[in-house]
């Protein structure tokens, strides 16, 4: 069976890379025992995926994690415990016990079998991010002002151009208007944002395009708005708050909606 | 305590900051006010390296069980930390509250090679502890030293306070009771502890031993200062196996080298090879009890949900409950996707069998060490290892499917002729040559065979401590000698050829067997920038030389002579149990290439069964 499961990601987890968190996680299954599905041959390992890696430096309480599982039942190593079986969310009170505190499990979805990976059904993601200075106001001014903002992006062989402008679809330094715009074109889960939107001097909310064919990062706003000298040297932090699904309209990935 | 080195701007500008931010799986955490000891453990070589490593999570494990004591870790900043961290005055801090490890009350660093040296004064220096243990006073941390090259301290004598000279499970307790005592009493002073740890058996304090030389260079006299400062220091051996074995781990973030759970099964040996000291200091030997081993793998696996064990132990083809405890390993974890990974075994139909079962045939390859090409030279080193074992395990295995076969040897042992030398390439071709009498269609392939020698580092309280070690130039040549003859059989195209660094080998063996002469050298070479110098790529021989030269110290004394029987060795003063009888009667031995039994055929009398109550029992 799939599983969809929501996890965060808090403090110093932020240096950890996705290749090493994916190693995280494997062994913390394999202490909870969770009977996660492994490849046949004489490396079998678990196939997990991530819906979109993390950057470092990084903190998120929206990522997700796909995993395949045999079932719901405990496979570990205690003996007298095989064959015991939990619901969704026991097994999320077993993960989080297991884990260190900063990878945090929030949701835990089966889903199903036909089910596209996260990663290629992901198409937004938002962000908050923490100014060290009271430029919020500046940014959302130079945002509005200009009908194009285009960050260069460098790869190895050429630079592309992208108009962030078309693709930051929601910005604002306020999340109770973040909150209602995003409302007009997303089905958003803002349970888990709460207490991470209390105190919010100095921030910016964006929502933008994310996945495979185009995935616009945070700080490519903040690098634009460098170079307009209007973010110059300040301080930040981001955190991710969600990711969602779905091209019309946007639809949280925590959001289950079973197809009968 | 703010620790500026954990700010994000540090971490996100360095290659790994997972190395310095701690948190890891199963790390403790105490509460400072219910402590009073803190005890800083230091593996001075890279994260990935250090974490590796068994022995520092026994002793973590260890000390973490006292209530009053709570034990941190710190390793080797790495390169472009060590430049931060200097250049923002960031003094070294512990992986566990990120506190400076200034602030301690004890360092303790595992010495496990001598290319580490000076990374132990990288990490003073940049804890901001004096080098010296001379300049440091009762602000500093008591900096104690332990691990295999505790066997012969003296080089680094003069930067430590104490040395723990043997296994460490034994009288740690011992020690910082002590210094509870004396911290209680108010009499505390630095000199005071270090004389009553002095008494402490197996605790070596080098300030209190005095040192003369005669015209010749060699050591005159070897005394302590003071009488009640024992002449002799005997090793630790941990005599109960099931006392402490740390059964949480700790689970590094990043991928380390070892990225497994460990099991050591034994410690000790039985062969008595003349040029392995991990083989005589580590005697008698111990197993542990199977049931014990059964529930260490289990807890160790559930708490720490790696998804490989590891067998170790220097000889695990020795070890008499082997077999149960692999199958055990396989019947109970394979199918819980579990790795198994076998320490190199002797290749006979048990281990071919198990071998089979974990691991990919035609991936994997056999490993023979037979140090030494030719039988004369097997026997002078006590390998009793004979061609035709070697060319029988071969046979046996290339028909299981197997087709890389790797050979470790060594260059430069004593009596060691170029005749001896051609035998390595000899033997490489005849193994390849019996791969190829199999018929063509029922081979895998071509076979493919991975000669490496290293080169001798004679060491102290071997059979070989006072043999010559051969000079960097006569490596070299031996190298070449040996490519040469390599290329020159039938079926060198099977055969690849690769070597340790010459400098390096002969660097390691001036620190194995030298005095308290070269600390200046030591300091020298790390003040000109030396660091890292067991990574071939930062390796600076030219430094090095600057150093010796500077220090007017040749390196040569210490190793291109051979010592006379009679002459004051600097780690005489320690008792390891085997005597020194004995090693000159294996060195004896091995010059006229006689055998001598391993210790289950026959006790030769070695000295270490007096460590055991009722001595070894086999």
């Amino acid at each position: 069976m799939k599983a969809l499961i929501r996890f965060n990601k808090l403090g110093m987890m932020m240096y950890i890379g996705h290749l090493d968190l994916m190693r995280y996680f494997q062994k913390l299954f394999r202490r909870c025992g969770l009977d996660v599905s492994y490849s046949k041959g004489f490396n079998p390992h678990q196939n997990l995926s991530f819906a979109s890696p993390l950057g470092l430096g990084l903190t998120s309480i929206g990522e997700y994690l796909d995993v395949q599982l045999d079932s719901l039942n405990y496979n570990g190593f205690d003996n007298s415990r095989l064959g015991e079986s939990h619901t969704t969310d026991e097994w999320i009170e077993i993960i989080n016990e297991h884990s260190n505190g900063l990878v945090n499990v929030t949701a835990f979805n089966i889903l199903d079998d036909s089910a596209k990976p996260s990663m290629s059904r992901l198409s937004a993601a938002t962000y908050k991010i923490q100014l060290y200075d009271d430029k919020a106001k500046d940014v959302i001014s130079y945002f509005n002002e200009y009908d194009e903002i285009i960050y260069s992006k460098k790869t190895k062989k050429s630079t592309k151009e992208i108009n962030l402008k078309e693709n930051i679809l929601v910005l604002s330094d306020n999340y109770d208007t973040f909150s209602a715009e995003r409302e007009k074109i997303a089905k958003s889960d803002s349970y888990y944002e709460a207490d991470y939107v209390k105190d919010d001097k100095n921030c910016l909310y964006i929502m933008c395009t994310a996945g495979s064919a185009l995935n616009i990062k945070p700080e490519m706003l903040i690098e634009s708005f460098e170079s307009k000298k209007c973010l110059l040297d300040v301080k930040y932090d981001i955190t991710r708050l969600d990711m969602y699904t779905g091209t019309d309209k946007f639809t949280s990935m925590s959001i289950v909606e079973k197809e009968d | 305590m703010h620790n500026k080195a954990l700010e994000k701007d540090i971490l996100l500008s360095v290659e790994k900051p997972a190395r310095y931010i701690g948190n890891e799986v199963n790390m403790v955490k105490k509460n400072l006010s219910d402590i009073d000891i803190r005890f800083c453990m230091c593996f001075p070589d890279v994260y990935e390296i250090g974490m590796s490593h068994l022995g520092i999570q026994i002793l973590y494990d260890m000390f973490n069980k006292r209530n009053d004591t709570y034990c941190e870790r710190v390793y080797s900043p790495w390169f472009d930390m060590d430049k931060l961290m200097r250049k923002n005055n960031i003094p070294l801090f512990a992986l566990e509250t990120g506190d400076p490890v200034k602030v301690f009350d004890f360092l303790g660093i595992t010495l496990q090679y001598e290319m580490c040296y000076t990374n132990i004064l990288q990490i003073l220096d940049l804890a901001q502890i004096p080098l010296y243990s001379s300049d440091r006073n009762e602000a500093h941390p008591i900096v104690i030293g332990g691990g295999p090259c505790a066997y012969n301290p003296e080089p680094l004598a003069d930067f430590f306070d104490i040395f723990y000279i043997g296994e460490g499970e034994t009288v740690y307790n011992e020690l910082l009771d002590t210094y509870i005592s004396l911290k209680k009493s108010g009499n505390y002073s630095r000199i005071e502890f270090l004389r009553q740890a002095s008494h402490i058996q197996g605790l070596y304090v080098p300030m209190f031993y005095e040192v003369t030389y005669n015209d010749d260079n060699t050591i005159s006299s070897f005394n302590p200062r003071y009488y009640d400062v024992p002449a002799r220091v005997v090793k630790q051996v941990a005599t109960d196996m099931e006392e402490y074995y740390p059964k949480k781990p700790l689970v590094p973030y990043i991928k380390v080298t070892q990225d497994r759970a460990v099991l050591e099964i034994m410690r000790g040996c039985i062969r008595g090879c003349r040029f392995c000291q991990a083989g005589m200091i580590y005697r008698p030997l111990r197993e542990r009890d199977i049931d014990f081993l059964k529930n260490a793998a289990t807890e160790m696996l559930s708490s720490t949900g790696h998804e490989e064990i590891s067998l170790s132990s220097l000889s695990s083809s020795d070890c008499s409950t082997l077999k149960d405890i692999v199958y055990f390993l396989i019947d109970e974890f394979m199918q819980k996707k579990v790795n198994i990974s076998l320490p190199s075994l002797r290749i006979d139909a048990f281990s071919l069998d198990v071998m089979s079962k974990v691991q990919d045939v035609r991936k994997s390859s056999l490993t023979f060490a037979p140090e030494a090409g030719s039988q004369r030279m097997r026997d002078v080193i006590n390998k009793g290892l004979t061609k035709e074992v070697i060319l029988d395990g071969a046979m046996e295995a290339f028909k299981g499917g197997w087709n890389r076969v790797k050979l470790y040897f060594m260059l430069g042992l004593p009596t060691e002729t170029y005749d001896d030398i051609e035998e390595i390439a000899k033997l490489a071709n005849d193994i390849a040559t019996e791969y190829y009498t199999i018929p063509k269609e029922e081979r895998n392939g071509k076979v493919n065979i991975v000669v490496s020698t290293s080169l001798f580092v004679p060491k102290p309280f071997t059979p070989f401590q006072w043999a010559a070690m051969n000079e960097a130039d006569v490596f070299t040549d031996k190298k070449g000698f040996l490519m040469t003859k390599v290329r020159e059989q039938l079926n060198q195209k099977s055969i690849r050829y690769n070597s340790h660094d010459s400098e390096l080998s002969v660097l390691e063996g001036v620190f194995a067997r030298g005095d308290r002469r070269l600390s200046g050298v030591l300091y020298s070479a790390y003040k000109k920038g030396c660091m890292y110098d067991s990574w071939s790529e930062y390796f600076k021989p030219e430094l090095w030389d600057e150093a010796f030269l500077e220090n007017d110290i040749d390196p040569s004394f210490y190793t291109s002579r051979e010592r006379s029987i009679n002459e004051i060795l600097p780690w005489d003063f320690i008792d390891i149990g085997v005597t020194k009888e004995f090693l000159i009667k294996e060195y004896e031995n091995a010059k006229a290439a006689k055998v001598t039994p391993n210790c289950r055929e026959k006790c030769s009398g070695c000295g270490a069964a007096k460590f055991l109550e009722g001595g070894c029992r086999f």
